[in-house]
Parts: C-alpha cells; sequence; structure tokens
C-alpha cells in the first residue's frame, strides 16, 4: 500500500494535466461550432452556396 | 367576387412597411443585450427596477429563459453597458457571447474532471469506513481533495458567489445565495476538518454539487441559445459589410437611410429599402414561403435577407439596420421564448418566497440541533440548504418553452408569440379563412367561353400579357399561357383585387370582375355563367371571353378539418359567392361557413364569438385576414403572401401545408402536459426531501445529488418535446 503514497500526489499532477488540456482546447474554440463537421460529409463541395459569406 | 385575396402588392407592402416602422420613433433604436448573470426571478425584477429608473431607457425586456435584455433607447451601447455594470451585471452587446459559452464551458469541464478524482478519492475512504485505512493515506487522500475541491470552489463556482453578492447587495434574496453559502460552508468545515484531522470531510459533495448546478445552467444555455439562433436570421443571412453605389465599404449597422446599395445578380439584398433602378426577379422566401420569385422593378419594396436573382438592383435603403425586417422578425421570434405563462410566473413568486423561506428554515434547524446537542448541526443547516434549492422549479416552464418553440420552428410552424403555446389548448372556436388557406390560390384555367372574336387575337394570351407583372394569384394561372414575344404592354393600372386596365399592342383591354368590367368600359353588366369556380371577363370594347378558374384544395386540408372538429366549432369564412365557398365546405365537411365576407365582418364575426366567451384560433394567409387575425384571441398564418400578415399572426407555418399545424395542436398539449409534470416534481421533490434534511437523515452529498438531479430530471423531461417531435431524426433538421 506504500506505493499509493506516491500514486496519489501522480493522479493529482495527472488531474491538472487533464484540466489544463481541457481548458486549453476550449480556448482553442473546438467547441465552438460542433454541428458543420457532423453534416459536412453531406455537402460534396464546398463551394455549394457561393451566396454566404465566410463564418465569422 | 372575383378578386377577393388582396396579396401583397407593392402599395400595400409600402404601407405595411410603414405602419411597422412607425412603432418605434427614429431616434431610438433597439439592441439586444447579453446578461450571462441573470439567474432567477430575483436578478429579472433587479434588472427591471434599475432599467426602469433610468431616463435614458424608453422601454426593455428581461428575458429569463435567454439571459438576454433588450433595451430600446437613444443612449450608447458602452452607456447601457455602465448602468448594467453599475447594478452588478455583465451585459455583453450580443456578440460577446461566444466567449462567454467558453468561459461556462471551461468551468463545467473543470468542476468535472476534479469531482472525478475526488470521488476516487472518497469511494476509498467510504468503502474503507471508519479505521479501516491508514490514517497517514487518508490524511494524503483528504490533502489531494482539498487541493482539488480548491481549484472547482475557487474557480468553476465563481457564478454563484457573485450572483449572491449581487443578489446581497440589492437585500435581496436570489437562487444563489443558499447555493454559494452551501458550497463556501460545506467546502469550509471540510477544510478545518482537514487542517485538525476532524471526523468527516464533503469535498465530494461540494464538488458533485457545483458541477452538476453548473451542468444544468449549461445545458438550459444551450437550449436556449437554439432560439437565439433560430432568432438570429439576421446574422446568418446578411453579410457583415455592405459596399454602397459609391464604392465605399460601410458595416451592415452603419448603413442608413438614403444610402444607396448595388446589388448585383445571384447575391442577397443586404438592406430594407425601394428599387430606385434596374429589374430583377427576387426571391422572398424567407418571409413569406413563397416558392416563387417576385419580380422587382422601380419603386417596389425589397427587404433585406431577400435573394436578388438575375440583374443588379440599385437599392434605396429606408430604415436604419436595426429596424430592418428581418431583425424585426428576429425580435419577434425571440421575444416569444420570453413570454411567461400564467403558472411560470406563479413558479417564479413560489421560489422567491420559498428561498427566504428556505434560509429561515436552515437557520431554526441549525439551531434546534445545536442547543440539542448534536455536533452535526452545521452539517444539517448545510443539508438542508442545499435540498431546497428551488433550481428545478424556475427551471421548469422556460426550459419546456424553448424546446417547444425549437421543435415547432423546425416543424415548419414558425411561433412568434409565447402565448400562442398556452392558448391554442384553450380554443373552443375555429375561423378558417378559404381562398389561400384551405385552397392553395394557385387556381388554374378549368374553361374558356368566348363571347367575341373582337381583334382576332388569342384572348388567352392577352389575358396573359396583361397580368405578367401582378401579383395575385389569379394572374399565375395565367402566366404559363404567355405567348413568346411580340406583346407589349403599356399605361398599365391595376386595381387591387378588382381588374387590370392597359393596352397591348396599343390595343386597350380590360381583365377582371364583370363590375369592374363594366365600369371601365361602360357596358352593361354581365351575369356569370352558372358553374362553379370564379370567373373572369376579358374585354376591349365589349366583352371578349370569360375564363373560368378553379381554385384546388390544399392536401391536407381535410385531415386538418377532421383534426380541429373534435371540440371545437369551425367556421370557414370566405370573400368568395355563397356556391363556391359552399363548394368548398361541403368536399371538406365543414358545417358552417359564411361568404361573400369583408374584412370587417369577418372582424366582426370574430368578436361576437369571443363576446359569447369562445376563445378564437383564426387561420388565414392574406392581407384581408390580417385584421381578424390581431383580433383572434391566437391566429396562424399559412403560407403568408404578404409579410404584414405575418405580423399579425402568432405563428406562420413557413411549408405551405398544414402539416406543421395539425402536428402543433396536439403538440401544445403535450407541452402543457410536461410543464405541469415538471413543476409537479420540483414542487413534490422539495416538499419530500425538506423534513428529511431537518431530521438529519440526509447526508450532504446525498442532498446534492438529489437537488441536481432533480434540476436535471426536469431539463431531461422538458428535452422529450424534441425528443418525440422527430421520428424521422435520422434524416436530419430542416
Amino acid at each position: 500500500m506504500e506505493v499509493l503514497i506516491l500514486l496519489i500526489p501522480i493522479s493529482l499532477i495527472l488531474v491538472l494535466a487533464a484540466m489544463w488540456f481541457f481548458v486549453w482546447s476550449v480556448r482553442d474554440g473546438q467547441y465552438v461550432d460542433l454541428d458543420t463537421e457532423a453534416t459536412r460529409i453531406l455537402t460534396p463541395e464546398d463551394d455549394d452556396h457561393p451566396d454566404q459569406g465566410t463564418p465569422s | 367576387m372575383a378578386y377577393d385575396t388582396a396579396s401583397g402588392y407593392p402599395d400595400q407592402s409600402l404601407q405595411g412597411g410603414g405602419a411597422m416602422n412607425a412603432m418605434v420613433s427614429p431616434h431610438l433604436s433597439t439592441r439586444s443585450f447579453s446578461v450571462p448573470d441573470i439567474h432567477c426571478a430575483g436578478c429579472v425584477r433587479t434588472l427591471e427596477q434599475v432599467l426602469g429608473r433610468s431616463d435614458d431607457i424608453e422601454s426593455y425586456d428581461v428575458s429569463l429563459a435567454d439571459r438576454q435584455v433588450d433595451i430600446v433607447s437613444a443612449a450608447d451601447v458602452s452607456d447601457i453597458v455602465r448602468l448594467f455594470r453599475d447594478a452588478g451585471f455583465r451585459a455583453m452587446y450580443r456578440s460577446d457571447d461566444d466567449q462567454t459559452d467558453a468561459a461556462m464551458l471551461t468551468r463545467l469541464g473543470v468542476a468535472g474532471i476534479g469531482m472525478m478524482q475526488i470521488m476516487m478519492f472518497a469511494s476509498a475512504e467510504y468503502l474503507a469506513g471508519g479505521g479501516g485505512i491508514d490514517p497517514a493515506l487518508e490524511a494524503l487522500m483528504r490533502w489531494a481533495s482539498l487541493a482539488l475541491a480548491s481549484v472547482i470552489v475557487v474557480f468553476a463556482a465563481q457564478p454563484f458567489y457573485q450572483g449572491a453578492y449581487r443578489d446581497l447587495r440589492r437585500r435581496q434574496v436570489g437562487m444563489d445565495v443558499p447555493i454559494a453559502l452551501a458550497i463556501l460552508g460545506a467546502y469550509g468545515i471540510s477544510l478545518l476538518a482537514t487542517l485538525t484531522n476532524g471526523h468527516a470531510v464533503y469535498f465530494d459533495s461540494v464538488c458533485m454539487f457545483t458541477f452538476l448546478l453548473l451542468l444544468g445552467r449549461y445545458l438550459e444555455r444551450m437550449a436556449s441559445k437554439r432560439v437565439r439562433s433560430a432568432g438570429g436570421l439576421a446574422d446568418r443571412l446578411l453579410p457583415s459589410h455592405v459596399t454602397l453605389a459609391d464604392g465605399q465599404e460601410r458595416a451592415i449597422n452603419a448603413v442608413s437611410v438614403g444610402d444607396l446599395v448595388k446589388v448585383p445578380g445571384n447575391t442577397r439584398i443586404p438592406v430594407d429599402g425601394y428599387v430606385l433602378e434596374g429589374m430583377s426577379s427576387v426571391h422572398e422566401a424567407v418571409f413569406t414561403g413563397e416558392s416563387w420569385p417576385v419580380i422587382k422593378q422601380e419603386a417596389h419594396p425589397v427587404y433585406a435577407g431577400t435573394f436578388n436573382i438575375e440583374d443588379t438592383l440599385t437599392v434605396r435603403t429606408s430604415k436604419p439596420a436595426t429596424e430592418f425586417l428581418i431583425n424585426q422578425l428576429s425580435r419577434m421570434i425571440r421575444s416569444a421564448s420570453q413570454h411567461k405563462p400564467a403558472f411560470a410566473i406563479l413558479a417564479d413568486r413560489i421560489a422567491r418566497f420559498f428561498v427566504g423561506g428556505v434560509l429561515t428554515i436552515a437557520v431554526l434547524s441549525g439551531a434546534y440541533w445545536f442547543l440539542a446537542g448534536n455536533s452535526d448541526w452545521f452539517v444539517i443547516v448545510l443539508t438542508v440548504l442545499v435540498v431546497s434549492c428551488p433550481c428545478a422549479l424556475s427551471l421548469a416552464t422556460p426550459i419546456a418553452y424553448t424546446w417547444a418553440i425549437t421543435t415547432l420552428q423546425r416543424q415548419g410552424l414558425a411561433v412568434s408569440q409565447g402565448k400562442f403555446l398556452e392558448d391554442l389548448n384553450r380554443v373552443t372556436d375555429v375561423v378558417i379563412d378559404k381562398t389561400g388557406t384551405l385552397t392553395t390560390a394557385k387556381p388554374t384555367i378549368a374553361s374558356i367561353q368566348l363571347l367575341d372574336r373582337g381583334t382576332g387575337k388569342d384572348p388567352l394570351a392577352i389575358a396573359a400579357a396583361l397580368e405578367t407583372d401582378i401579383k395575385h394569384p389569379f394572374a399565375n394561372a395565367f402566366r404559363r399561357y404567355l405567348p413568346d414575344g411580340d406583346m407589349t404592354v403599356d399605361q398599365l393600372s391595376y386595381i387591387n383585387g378588382r381588374g387590370i386596365r392597359a393596352r397591348v399592342n396599343g390595343h386597350p383591354y380590360v381583365l377582371g370582375s364583370p363590375e369592374y368590367v363594366s365600369e371601365e368600359t361602360g357596358t352593361e353588366m354581365l351575369e356569370r355563367p352558372d358553374a362553379d369556380g370564379s370567373w373572369i371577363l376579358l374585354a376591349s370594347e365589349k366583352p371578349l371571353a370569360w375564363f373560368q378558374l378553379l381554385d384546388d384544395l390544399r392536401d391536407d386540408a381535410v385531415s386538418l378539418i377532421h383534426r380541429l372538429s373534435c371540440h371545437r366549432t369551425i367556421t370557414m369564412l370566405s370573400g368568395d359567392s355563397p356556391r363556391e365557398a359552399s363548394r368548398v365546405a361541403q368536399t371538406l365537411g365543414v358545417q358552417s361557413f359564411r361568404s361573400q365576407q369583408t374584412p370587417e365582418e369577418k372582424l366582426a364575426y370574430i368578436r361576437d364569438l369571443q363576446s359569447t366567451g369562445g376563445v378564437v384560433l383564426v387561420i388565414g394567409d392574406g392581407v384581408n385576414d390580417a385584421g381578424a387575425m390581431a383580433v383572434a384571441d391566437c391566429a396562424i398564418a399559412i403560407n403568408p403572401a404578404d409579410i404584414v400578415v405575418q405580423a399579425s399572426a402568432d405563428a406562420t407555418a413557413t411549408g405551405g401545408d398544414f402539416k406543421s399545424v395539425i402536428f402543433a395542436i396536439d403538440y401544445v398539449s403535450r407541452v402543457r402536459r410536461i410543464i405541469r409534470q415538471n413543476i409537479g416534481w420540483a414542487v413534490g421533490y422539495n416538499l419530500c426531501m425538506m423534513p428529511l434534511a431537518i431530521l438529519g437523515l440526509i447526508e450532504p452529498w446525498t442532498a446534492a445529488l438529489g437537488m441536481s438531479l432533480s434540476s436535471l430530471i426536469v431539463v431531461l423531461n422538458s428535452g422529450r418535446l424534441a425528443m418525440h417531435a422527430f421520428p424521422d431524426a435520422a434524416i436530419g433538421p430542416k
């Protein structure tokens, strides 16, 4: 059981790393638009709607 | 009358635009602010007080569901934001919204990840039981939990402290007060227990409570975002910049009245205004659902968001960007989701008293247990606070409405008045317009009776030439018979709903109802032929030909009548002749109908029904129904031919059929049922758990889990409103 003395701090570090990566992914805008990517496969060409402006 | 459906001929659209414009005086503008700090009815009240006191603000609308405030004011954006800030609210001028989303998600994620690890530590302690674990290890795990919990309490739970601070500063008690007290209290005693090696820590409860509350708020925000994005038509359809005719670039919001904009073919028209130069077909499906493009030429109104198909138009802007029709519609859709039904207001009021009551009960039970010598008295106080949080109660209605409005919109019914969801349930009398509503208003020419050879030209070709530019359902019937070339029409005059007079190849012609023709040509009025349908007369010096036009029923008109007829009386009103009206009524199985109705008579009939206690639903399409729709308790516009009609209806069926209406009739009763379930659950849960918490029978972590699950149940139960609606969800929306 002594190994826990080592494992518990390691788990803390891993969790803090997970939090950091999550915050980074949010800041990176990875959750901004989850719908477009899902439907992209359905549109054969990107210039399907020439009238739409570029996403801002 | 032959030309009974007055449709959106330019003159009327001009009037309509003017009428809408008149609602707001020129110096004031309506702006939307996202206020993420609105959490409960208390916040709304606070804000309303602050905004009401300010002299700069003409009127305002605070929405709990959207966390949004619409303000009509002449003041600068920065001044309004400062006003909010002084009241303790962050306000963002719409576009900063995404940042708030990101911040909420960050807090949620951090709380979630931290909570999971703390649960790991806590479960070891639960499983091992008292003394079953090496004291050194136990202390280590407590310190590790403390570290993670500190991150969550300090960082993730911030919104609750801000909310509570704001409430307290205003000397009010909102829902955030007990939440913040519970979080800080439980964290405090756990911290103390860790430092002094006390007997229990509640880090797991604190973190779970925080996480689940954040999750509830995040889900709620995402749901209302769907409504916002539906309302944000303008953002999707309009470009951010326009190029003026003189080559200048201008931000869309900076376009002012009188600016000239060149709109090339195959692009969207970016402004509301009138055509100054050019002629082109414009697709107005965004507004009217009309799938056929409309010809626009000089002096015709065009609307931002509609699609210019062929040639370049020079448009003179007639309104500031905030008053563009598309923006007005967006606001209409959004304000629909802000409506609070009577029981939602009741729920808010209960929640308000509730919080005050809860604090008192928590203090009293704490005092009792303290005096009774129970060492856990503080834990009991916390548990009471946590258990009784009325979050679920105040979520019960807004979230169900949010889902309902989104779902109906996807089904092809754009609800612009939230009240509609309530009223449709109570409808006792249904009044349906015939032409254009029950029938397609896309008549076809069934037969021609020749009266005179005239100039020897084909009468159908002449009629088609006359009707070329007329925007009336009857005109469409003729248009396909237009001959190739060799027809010049000039000196055209059109009397809406009656007829046309013009010269074709230099020869004068009149086309319209027999009354109109006899007035215009000074000849004796002819009797209509004795047969079904509408009859239109073509004449030059003398009558030339009769055209028989028959109007087809909409595909699902029969099933609509069938659906509506249970427990409701149906009346069909028509401007048409009794014969035509009775033909349609018989086909559909409608018992009662009234023919040759003027718009005023329609209105009077509805007032009549209402005076005998009826709740009236009007289903109509044309400008001649707009008055009736405005008076009715609720109104649905079917594929309105004109934009003005849409404004007077509570809901608009955009698909051009009754499927969405039939759907809505059953759906609104489901909405009501779900809201009742939500409120029943929320109240019931609080009433059941409260005594247990006061008696000290519940652990803080059970309370945290139960309270948050209660909110989640309300959120998920409301989500059923979306699930049931999409049997074909796999095919995808739209």
